[in-house]
């Protein structure tokens, strides 16, 4: 199975993003475990972060698309994808809306159950840490090194995208979703 | 005319200029005496000895295949090269990261790696690939994109751009782009491997702009148990849906609003109604619920009955009623809270109404407002002189009397405080009951919660006779435990006085959302959230989390 799959993993507040090694792991995962080909997007300030993820792949494997779309050009890109990852952040709201499988990674500032991503194929991956929600609005303020997310392991996240592929696989082959 | 072949592919570049190049950089010299230096050479067989300087031919070479593999690997240690060119190979190899991942891997901190490459606009000539002049080129390159897959094969904190050419040299711009170019066409990057600093990692840190600030007053730190949830959603919209309205004629009618709201949202869906036997008749007359179910959880008129069961009673009759029926979802459209417990007894996959999740935790979908009618009351109340401490007087049946003058105490000494009590949010009034035994005098006045630690409201309190000195409170949100401390005001005065506690009273409040409106909002909401319906699971298990 080769699937096609869209990072977004920067936000717009790095207090909710999840670690961009995690993302680099996750990446790793499923290009070996899903034969998949990845894309990473966010705005052009962004690229030089996220050549962090893709480094370490072949080209045509992981590519950078950081600053190379504009936003109504990003979700024709997303409807092509068998699953997007994202932060708590625009892009999993875009591509929820759109019906594409999304995974969305979500720190613990914001309650998930108000602010996340709506969808007929959503799954929001999150911590209950003893500190969520906490509401703050920068990552100055977080005392505990924002564990929420980064104790969210990539092999975690790495199944529900695998869910989420399988499932985007058996809608189009007009079958039930996959468990 | 074109020529696409790659043994017949002219060359973007010029030898002289490759020199010129690693002149300015000082390196001419380490190529000219490649003995006494390690320098490696990465050329494509095809294009070998066409334009290489003959300083350049003498040095170690890899000479790959043309068309060329995926991406090189030079057959050399880390850091042991002083210089590393890759002349006309970059845009023949798929894997541009990997490659210059490999030849910057062997350089020495210092040593230098440069890249030629054919320009899009001067050799190429065309917005896109394939190109005309060498079907080996799989893309093409302006100054940018070059620098871009430098940046996203290297770790940026470990080199120096040196030198980044455009080179035209001699180029004829009077040459079409389907006729072969004249002139210098290349593109030249020299980059120098420098040492990395100590810090690199620290500003590669996504964290590394953000110290923490140590305001970490409200965190709590770790939980009992924290698992990894995965809120998984469905497009799966209910199948079987109960509805509950089981109040009175009046709360029927202002319901159906809701109910036809919920019908034309899940026309195709099996709909159940409970309500009151009085209703049934309407009910079905109504022609949106494909079944009624008859329940008297309240009696038709209250007031012609004395024995009326416990709401557990009650609870327990409507759990018979409803044994051996599911459904996907229930709905109770009651905004008083006291038929919320029916929701416990259905089996039901989603449960909805009105009431915080704290409060209701069997709620799925809970609708938290402000309920008017409690809310919006008036509200009067005394509290009594022995709901507060004197520090200064005694307590003498209903009043706290301080019969001596204590004048001379510092000023914010407290005198009286109390009464702990809890506040809704709105406009109150709270009226000191307090009066001089001998001649006037002023005090002060705070009004706080959370010991001390919000203070709502502080000012004078004159202390006169025939006067009782009014607080103005408003409060947006509820306040608990709130504390009205007396204290000594700034002309230290303390004359004798008498203490008979405080009038509280709250005005009430007229504007309020609709019994109708705030039942349709319930519906509204019940018909949003079930187009995606969402359970919430471990992640690790899978195993359902409350």
């Amino acid at each position: 199975m080769s699937v096609a799959i869209v990072i977004a993993p920067l936000s717009n507040d790095t207090l909710r993003d999840w670690p961009l090694t995690h993302f680099e792991r996750l990446a790793r995962l499923c290009v070996d475990r899903l034969d998949a080909r990845i894309d990473c997007v966010g705005i052009r300030a962004q690229r030089v972060a996220v050549n962090q993820i893709v480094r370490n792949f072949p080209p045509d494997r992981v590519r950078n698309l950081c600053g190379t779309m504009a936003w109504a050009d990003t979700a024709g890109l997303l409807r092509s994808a068998s699953c997007v990852v994202a932060n708590n952040s625009g892009i999993a709201h875009l591509a929820a809306g759109l019906g594409v499988p999304t995974v969305c990674v979500f720190g613990a500032s914001h309650n998930p159950y108000e602010w996340m991503a709506r969808g007929p194929l959503v799954t929001t991956v999150h911590r209950r840490t003893g500190c969520a929600p906490c509401a703050f609005g920068s990552l100055a303020e977080c005392p505990f090194d924002k564990r929420c997310l980064r104790e969210i392991a990539p092999e975690t996240v790495f199944e529900a995208v695998r869910r989420a592929c399988a499932a985007a696989d058996a809608t189009v082959q007009g079958s039930p979703a996959a468990a | 005319m074109s020529k696409t072949t790659e043994e017949a592919a002219p060359s973007p570049g010029n030898g002289n200029t490759l020199l010129r190049t690693l002149d300015r950089l000082g390196l001419a010299r380490i190529v000219e005496d490649g003995a006494r230096h390690d320098v490696v050479v990465v050329r494509c067989k095809a294009s070998v000895g066409d334009d290489l300087p003959d300083a350049l031919r003498a040095v170690a070479a890899l000479d790959i295949d043309c068309p060329g593999p995926d991406r090189t690997t030079l057959p050399c240690m880390d850091a042991s090269q002083d210089l590393v060119i890759a002349d006309g190979v970059l845009e023949r190899l798929s894997d541009y990261r990997a490659s210059i991942a490999d030849w910057f891997r062997v350089l020495r901190v210092g040593g230098h790696l440069v890249l030629s490459v054919p320009h899009q606009f001067l050799y190429e000539r065309k917005l896109l690939p394939p190109s005309r002049w060498n079907t080996a080129h799989r893309r093409f390159y302006t100054a940018s994109t070059l620098l871009s897959e430098v940046e996203e094969a290297l770790d940026p904190l470990s080199y120096r751009v040196r030198i980044l050419e455009e080179n035209d040299q001699d180029f004829d711009y009077a040459v079409p782009p389907d006729e072969e170019a004249v002139g210098c066409g290349e593109l030249l990057l020299a980059l120098e491997r420098i040492a990395r600093p100590a810090y690199a990692d620290k500003v590669l840190d996504e964290r590394s702009e953000d110290r923490a600030t140590g305001r970490f007053v409200r965190v709590p730190g770790q939980a009992p148990s924290e698992p990894v949830v995965a809120i998984e959603t469905a497009a799966k919209p209910p199948q079987r849906i109960l509805v509950l309205k089981v109040d009175h004629r009046g709360d029927f009618i202002m319901g159906r609003p809701a109910m036809e709201l919920l019908r034309r949202a899940f026309p195709t869906s099996h709909l159940a109604l409970v309500c009151g036997p009085w209703n049934r008749a309407e009910a079905e007359q109504l022609g949106l619920f494909d079944e009624v179910i008859e329940f008297s959880f309240f009696p038709e008129i209250a007031s012609h009955v004395t024995d009326i069961a416990t709401e557990e009673e009650r609870v327990i009759l409507f759990a018979r009623e409803m044994a051996g029926r599911s459904y996907d979802l229930a709905i109770d459209l009651r905004v008083d809270q006291d038929t919320r417990r029916l929701l416990t007894v259905v089996a039901a996959d989603h449960r909805a109404g009105f009431g915080t999740g704290d409060r209701f935790q069997f709620l799925d979908i809970a609708l938290p407002f402000i309920n008017p009618t409690i809310s919006g009351r008036a509200e009067q109340r005394l509290i009594m002189p022995d709901r507060f401490t004197t520090l200064v007087g005694r307590h003498d049946g209903f009043a706290i009397v301080c019969p001596e003058d204590r004048s001379g105490m510092a000023h914010g000494d407290r005198l009286i405080y109390g009464p702990y009590a809890d506040f809704e949010p709105g406009d109150w009034t709270l009226e000191i009951i307090i009066e001089p035994l001998e001649s006037d005098f002023n005090l002060t006045y705070d009004v706080s919660s959370d010991v001390g630690s919000n203070v709502v409201g502080v000012g004078l309190l004159p202390v006169r006779h025939g006067v009782r000195p009014r607080i103005a409170l408003h409060l947006d949100e509820a306040l608990k435990g709130v504390e009205i401390r007396i204290s000594v005001g700034p002309s230290n005065e303390v004359r004798p006085f008498r203490f008979l506690g405080c009038r509280v009273s709250k005005r009430g409040t007229f504007p309020a959302l609709h019994q109708q409106e705030l039942l349709v909002l319930l519906a509204s909401l019940v018909a949003h959230r079930m187009r995606f319906p969402y359970q919430t699971l471990d992640a690790a298990t899978r195993q359902p989390v409350p």
